[in-house]
């Protein structure tokens, strides 16, 4: 690392070097003793006088009249401040030694320190701290910080000096205890900051002199002993760390690691009383007092960073990863554990915690941890409560095993019911679910948490095939997930699309790695490409092609080994087709990307920020990081269009397509333009601005994530439906429908429509996951539909008894409407007041399955159960008809279905072929997986 | 260079993202649509009809009747008034065109007990004749109502008695807004003002004891929430009669306002905030007596007009306003009492179900014609096993009176080449009643 000279900036125009202009053996010193108490300055004086190498000047500054008359016993000048110190040094002195009242400086120290300091050119030179009780004990040999400059020794409790760090070492800081500072830049830095605390003005003036191009070491030969304990408070060191980091950082350092500094201390303030300790109120009192302090905080960053020859990078070299007090708080922590197991309970536990704390120090790990605590914190509600049931997301069904016999042939339930094919999520989720001992909530959790990770993680991946590091990849990562266009997605109550945009980079970037070497390597890549894309497909089916169309991009735009991998994805594509039957072999995928409401979307303002990463990555950046946002651009334009294509007929899929690949696209110009913000300095001029103008807007990205993880929803809406129709649930088993009426936008799931307002029956209290897409229209959604517009034109004044027929108890609107003055005039049909939404009960009873002795059947899955005692020979089923009901004979009646001797239980025979289909694409997903697992890894250990 | 046109391509390529049109808005549910609250009118086709007054105890008991031009199964409720008691019902079956009765005592035999019929089929109609001791009372059952129902022809003076029936027959509760006018101008009947009437419940309020002794009474009834179908019955110590309430027109007639021995008068109110001036034709059997009556009716007090003055044992007559009024007929006599409000308008075809029913009464059905040329109908017989007919010639600007006499009927249907208005009327050893028609709308309406 070169070092400009800053000779020329310091210090009011004055000729001022860090380069000795004496020899270290003939350097006056003026030595300034930090006065707490009497009793410590004339100890401490005492120390100096000793000296082998004696001072020019003896300063004592601070404290009061006392303070001055002990400082004349020694023969030493007071001064009460440090203005005062500074006007009076002696022109001749070339280091300026800083001492706390504490410090016992051996009588060589002092000469130690001029010598060693001018021999390696330091601008501030610390020495090894020993404790004068115990003088074996080390107390300081310099200090790291961490980006929150807490200073941080690297010591264990109670650890000897062996002379184990006696070299001398460059440091974030040194102790307070003993500073040798260079006359000239102590009069450029105007001295240590009187607002700060000892040990954060050690460490405020040590960052102050490394932004000025200052060395600072520790010459550990020169000894000081440290004589009682630290009077000052804590929550005055917390205050200084503060400062200090608010003077030297620029303001894209500040913009997260202020808000990280409070969330640490914030974690630090929950979790210290678990552990004794009570860091709250000093934690308050910091950001209180900075607040207080600001404006004087502006004036000093003004005046420390104005002649700045270095960057924050060079400050960040002597720091060390993630949060010193959280660390200590870990550390204590365990320790408390291992003190509470026997030993070797814990065996590796040891390891593993060190190996954690080597990684701790990386700062990738720490943008990692905190990526995965964005996911927790993001998914949080979900994680805990379950999906909010609204718009397309629903919790899936209550068993797992009831919702993959509905997908491989089974009874769809939705609306009136039809053996028309579930979509794919459905028999995933449910998979998942039946994985995790069939626990519904367990598996969304799952799916969402594993989601998000699998999104920021897998950004990452793909981002450092092109050559963009870690830290921009986990950020751009957190974009992908929790983005702008994330959010958009997720704002439309899409959560299977999040799903499949947390595998999305996984199968743009699996057909780009690097091919491997041998057969067992590249059999995996290809079962891994086809199984990342058909995740894709499988939670959004209409985005299948957007890997292929994203890697097709790559290889017109990129650079490297990239034509192979667009074979590789089509390649994967065409793999992952199976993994969708029977879905994909009766859906009408012509009207997929046609269905639902016109694709429109508008985009945020935080896609002026996205807009500016862009443009000044690819006009400023360097190669690599322009082509990935060159790359990240066209494809989030791509999408864009893709997403605002509704005046071209289409709809709700490919909108959620095009999202993806805007989510993508987006990603990728952050990640790129962190990337390139972190070279800036490797180009000067209009390029190094750039650089900044695009690291801060993914700046301002990556921060607008933090508007998807507050909420703690993953992004979803609000959850409307969980509780809204718990009043069609008794006591009893639930046997009616929910009609419900509403604007198509908020309803659960997809709606038919009446003249405008959208409808559609559902299953209280809540409708599930198998709900969500209405089949086409049957002979019973006809009948319904038919219904409706008779009684809309007055026709009908017994409501409830013909929506008996359709097994419908209520009626419901999620918000009023004109209708309900149709419904006010039913004969039989009652008003519920107090609800949240106009609501009417039929007075009529019914039930889906009534049995011919007027008893309601339970649903059981798909099929229908008949209650203890029910002596009906046979139950009339207000679905759609279908002969496959039974067993018993099946006849139709109108649209309905009806079963003649049935027994205790009916349900839907199955489609055969269906549930061959669905059995191949299970098998198909089990040897992708196998091939994949097993060829990674034989192709490892070869 | 490459850069910028890497740079000048992608703002071009979002620019074309971003004016990409938007799809049209989406038309906001329901929009264009005029979705009125159906209040209690009835489709033509599948009608409900209202009957809020029927009784069956010791001494009276009530026949109802219905009769469809299509085959049609009518079903009808009774409501018990005791909350969560499932009301009673019965259906009757009619041959199209046809018409069916049964006595009220058949189902239920509790006082009063106000009803509906629902048909399946249509154009429908239905009545009820209250028949017993002291009494003879028959109206139609109304379909359809205004918002504001009015009830000219009341009085109460001693021996008279006038209740008004609010018949609730939906399941929510409703308000209701009463007020009155009488010859002393408005009346406060403050307590009247917010009448709460249960789901499937009924109210009767008595207007002898709670305004005595007014000549005229005019009761207004409005409905402030949810829905009611309201009644009148007027009586004096010798018969009975009642009538459904009517709405506000600019004219109004009547087939038939005298028969017998009875003295005739018209009785009119004004619900406007104006005096209104109103013209009576007289049509006697010797011909039309054009504006035979003229009057000024102010808001505040209800107008009767004496129609004993014109010769004949029939009479019919036509009201013409110069702003919105309610009207009805009311015939006193030895006989007995008839109280029957106006028809609003004349139509080609109607249902009177109920004529000719019950044994031991004469039944007559009245038409008028109002227009200058004689006008043709076919009178049909509707009985349980269909349609008996009879062509008439009904003269104009007379009254035509039609002796019922085919048995059994249960009702008829009339068919006439140009719109008149039917009416019909019933006597018998205790009391008289007049009941209007039910006029069917032309196909397509």
């Amino acid at each position: 690392m070169k070092i400009a000279d800053p000779a020329s900036r310091l210090h009011n125009g004055g000729a001022v070097s860090t380069k000795p202009t004496l020899d270290g053996s003939q350097a006056a010193v003026a030595t300034v003793v930090v006065a707490d108490s009497v009793a410590g300055v004339s100890a401490c004086l005492a120390a100096v006088g000793q000296q082998v190498y004696g001072s020019a000047q003896v300063f004592v500054v601070g404290g009061d009249a006392r303070m001055g008359a002990a400082a004349q016993e020694h023969g030493a000048l007071w001064r009460r401040n440090w203005r005062g110190v500074i006007g009076s040094l002696a022109p001749e002195a070339v280091f300026v030694w800083v001492l706390s009242d504490c410090s016992r400086p051996r009588s060589d120290a002092l000469g130690v320190l001029v010598r060693e300091s001018s021999r390696v050119e330091a601008s501030v030179a610390g020495c090894k701290v020993v404790d004068a009780q115990d003088q074996d004990l080390l107390v300081s040999v310099g200090y790291a910080t961490d980006v929150f400059d807490v200073p941080y020794s690297g010591l264990q409790a109670g650890e000897v000096d062996q002379e184990q760090y006696d070299v001398i070492r460059d440091v974030a800081s040194v102790s307070a205890a003993s500073l040798l500072v260079r006359r000239d830049l102590f009069l450029g830095l105007g001295g240590p900051d009187p607002l700060l605390a000892s040990a954060a003005g050690a460490v405020d003036l040590c960052q102050r002199a490394r932004l000025l191009g200052g060395r600072i070491v520790v010459v550990p030969s020169a000894e000081v002993l440290y004589e009682g304990r630290d009077r000052v408070a804590s929550w005055r060191e917390r205050a200084g760390e503060i400062r200090a980091m608010l003077k030297v950082y620029s303001l894209v350092t500040l913009l997260w690691a202020v808000p990280l500094a409070f969330l640490s201390g914030a974690v630090e303030s929950v979790a210290g009383p678990f552990l004794g300790r009570w860091p709250l109120f000093g934690f308050l009192g910091a950001w209180l007092w900075n607040i207080v302090y600001f404006p004087s905080t502006l004036l000093a960053r003004w005046r420390a960073r104005r002649g700045r020859v270095v960057g924050d990078e060079e400050i960040f070299r002597y720091q060390t990863g993630g949060s010193v007090r959280l660390k200590a708080l870990y550390e204590d922590g365990v320790a408390r554990l291992k003190a509470r197991f026997p030993e070797g309970i814990l065996a590796g536990f040891s390891e593993a915690v060190q190996t954690g704390q080597q990684r701790l120090r990386r700062p990738a790990v720490v943008v990692a941890m905190l990526v995965v605590l964005l996911a927790l914190m993001a998914s949080r509600s979900i994680l805990f409560g379950g999906l909010p049931a609204v718009g397309y997301s629903l919790p899936p069904p209550e068993s797992g095993a009831a919702a993959l016999g509905a997908y491989s042939g089974g009874w769809n339930p939705a609306g009136l019911g039809s053996p028309d094919v579930l979509r794919p999520e459905v028999a995933a989720t449910a998979l998942a679910q039946t994985v995790l001992f069939g626990k519904a909530g367990l598996a969304v959790a799952a799916l969402t948490l594993g989601a998000f990770l699998a999104g920021c993680f897998g950004m990452a991946r793909l981002l450092r095939l092109w050559g963009v590091g870690q830290v921009p990849g986990y950020l751009a990562g957190a974009v992908l997930m929790a983005g702008p266009a994330a959010a958009a997605i997720a704002g439309d109550g899409n959560w299977a699309a999040m799903i499949s945009l947390g595998v999305l980079p996984w199968a743009v970037g699996l057909p780009l790695s690097p091919w491997p070497p041998g057969w067992f390597g590249r059999a995996a890549k290809v079962a891994g490409v086809g199984l990342a894309t058909g995740v894709v497909g499988i939670f959004a089916p209409a985005a299948l092609p957007v890997p292929l169309a994203a890697v097709l991009l790559w290889a017109a735009t990129g650079r490297g080994r990239r034509w192979p991998g667009v074979l590789l994805s089509l390649s994967g594509t065409l793999l992952a087709l199976p993994l969708l039957l029977p879905w994909v072999a009766f859906a009408d995928l012509g009207s997929l990307y046609a269905s639902g409401a016109a694709a429109f979307w508008q985009p945020s303002w935080v896609f002026i920020a996205a807009g500016a990463a862009l443009l000044a990555t690819v006009a400023a950046g360097d190669r690599d990081t322009a082509l990935v946002a060159g790359w990240g651009g066209v494809v989030a334009v791509a999408g864009a269009a893709l997403a605002r294509s509704g005046d071209f007929g289409l709809g709700r899929e490919a909108r959620a397509a095009g999202l993806a690949a805007v989510a993508l696209g987006v990603a990728a110009v952050a990640g790129a333009a962190l990337e390139a913000g972190g070279r800036r300095r490797e180009f000067g001029g209009v390029r190094r601005l750039a650089g900044v103008v695009g690291a801060l807007g993914a700046v301002v990205l990556v921060v607008a994530t933090v508007a998807v993880a507050l909420p703690g929803r993953a992004g979803l809406p609000e959850d409307r439906y969980r509780d809204l129709l718990a009043f069609a649930v008794g006591d009893g088993p639930v046997t009616s429908r929910v009609l419900l009426f509403g604007p198509a936008n908020d309803l659960p799931g997809e709606s038919r429509d009446l003249e405008g307002l959208g409808y559609r029956v559902l299953s209280p209290p809540y409708p599930r996951s198998w709900e969500t897409y209405l089949n086409a229209p049957r002979l019973g959604d006809e009948a319904l539909d038919r219904l409706l517009r008779d009684l809309l034109a007055g026709k009908v004044r017994r409501a409830g008894e013909a929506l008996a027929g359709f097994g419908i108890g209520w009626v419901a609107f999620t918000e009023a409407s004109p209708l309900q003055t149709v419904f006010d005039a039913q004969l039989d049909m009652v008003a519920l007041r107090g609800l949240d939404m106009p609501t009417y009960r039929s007075e009529v009873a019914t039930a889906v399955a009534m049995g011919s002795d007027g008893s309601p059947w339970t649903p059981t899955g798909t099929g229908f159960r008949r209650l203890p005692g029910a002596v009906g020979a046979s139950v009339a089923l207000a679905v759609n008809a279908d002969f496959r009901w039974g067993p018993g004979d099946w006849e139709q009646t109108t649209w309905r279905s009806r079963v003649e001797g049935a027994g205790e239980v009916v349900r839907f025979a199955g489609n055969g072929a269906r549930r061959d289909m669905a059995v191949l694409a299970l098998a198909w997903l089990a040897l992708l997986v196998a091939v994949s697992g097993l060829g990674s890894w034989l192709g490892r250990r070869r | 260079m490459r850069r910028v046109a890497v740079v000048f391509a992608l703002a071009i390529s979002a620019a074309a993202a971003v004016l990409l049109p938007a799809p049209p808005p989406l038309t906001l549910p329901l929009e264009g649509l005029v979705v009125e609250s159906p209040g209690i009118s009835s489709p033509a086709d599948a009608g409900i009809w209202y009957c809020p007054w029927a009784q069956s105890d010791a001494e009276r008991d009530s026949t109802l009747s219905v009769a469809s031009v299509e085959a049609a199964v009518a079903r009808l409720t009774f409501p018990l008034a005791v909350p969560g008691e499932a009301a009673d019902s019965a259906t009757l079956e009619v041959p199209g065109p046809g018409a069916a009765e049964m006595s009220l005592s058949e189902v239920a035999r509790r006082g009063d007990s106000p009803f509906l019929v629902e048909f399946a089929g249509g154009p429908a109609a239905a009545s009820v004749l209250v028949s017993g001791t002291g009494v003879l009372a028959a109206d139609a059952c109304v379909a359809a109502g205004p918002q504001r129902w009015h009830f000219p022809g009341g009085s109460t003076m001693p021996g008279e008695h006038l209740t008004l029936r609010l018949f609730n027959p939906f399941p929510e509760s409703a308000k209701v807004a009463v007020t009155a006018v009488s010859d002393i101008g408005i009346e406060a009947i403050g307590e009247l003002r917010a009448v709460s009437v249960g789901p499937r419940s009924w109210k009767d309020i008595q207007f002898e004891t709670l305004l005595r002794q007014r000549q005229n009474l005019v009761v207004t009834v409005e409905a402030e929430e949810g829905l009611i179908v309201p009644a009148m019955a007027f009586g004096t110590e010798a018969d009975e009669d009642w009538w459904p309430g009517v709405g506000e027109s600019l004219t109004w007639e009547f087939p038939v306002v005298r028969m017998g021995d009875t003295q005739a008068s018209l009785v009119v109110s004004n619900p406007g905030s104006s005096p209104v001036d109103v013209t009576v034709d007289v049509f006697t059997p010797e011909g039309p007596v054009l504006e035979a009556l003229t009057a000024t009716v102010t808001p505040d007090a209800p107008l009767r007009l004496d129609l004993s003055q014109f010769p004949g044992d029939s009479l019919a007559a036509r009201l013409t306003a110069t702003g919105p009024v309610s009207a009805a007929v009311v015939a006193r006599g030895a006989t007995g009492v008839a109280v029957m409000p106006g028809l609003s308008g004349a139509e080609s075809s109607w249902l009177l179900p109920g004529v000719g029913s019950t044994l031991g009464y004469s039944a007559s059905l009245w038409l008028l014609n109002t227009s200058e040329e004689p006008v043709s109908a076919t009178v049909g017989a509707l009985t349980p096993d269909g349609l008996l007919g009879e062509m008439v010639v009904v003269p104009p600007g007379r009254p035509f009176r039609l002796e019922v006499t085919v048995e059994p009927s249960a009702g008829l249907w009339i068919e006439a080449t140009a719109p008149v208005t039917a009416a019909w009327s019933v006597m018998g050893p205790t009391g008289v009643a007049f009941a209007a028609g039910s006029p069917v709308p032309p196909a397509g309406e």
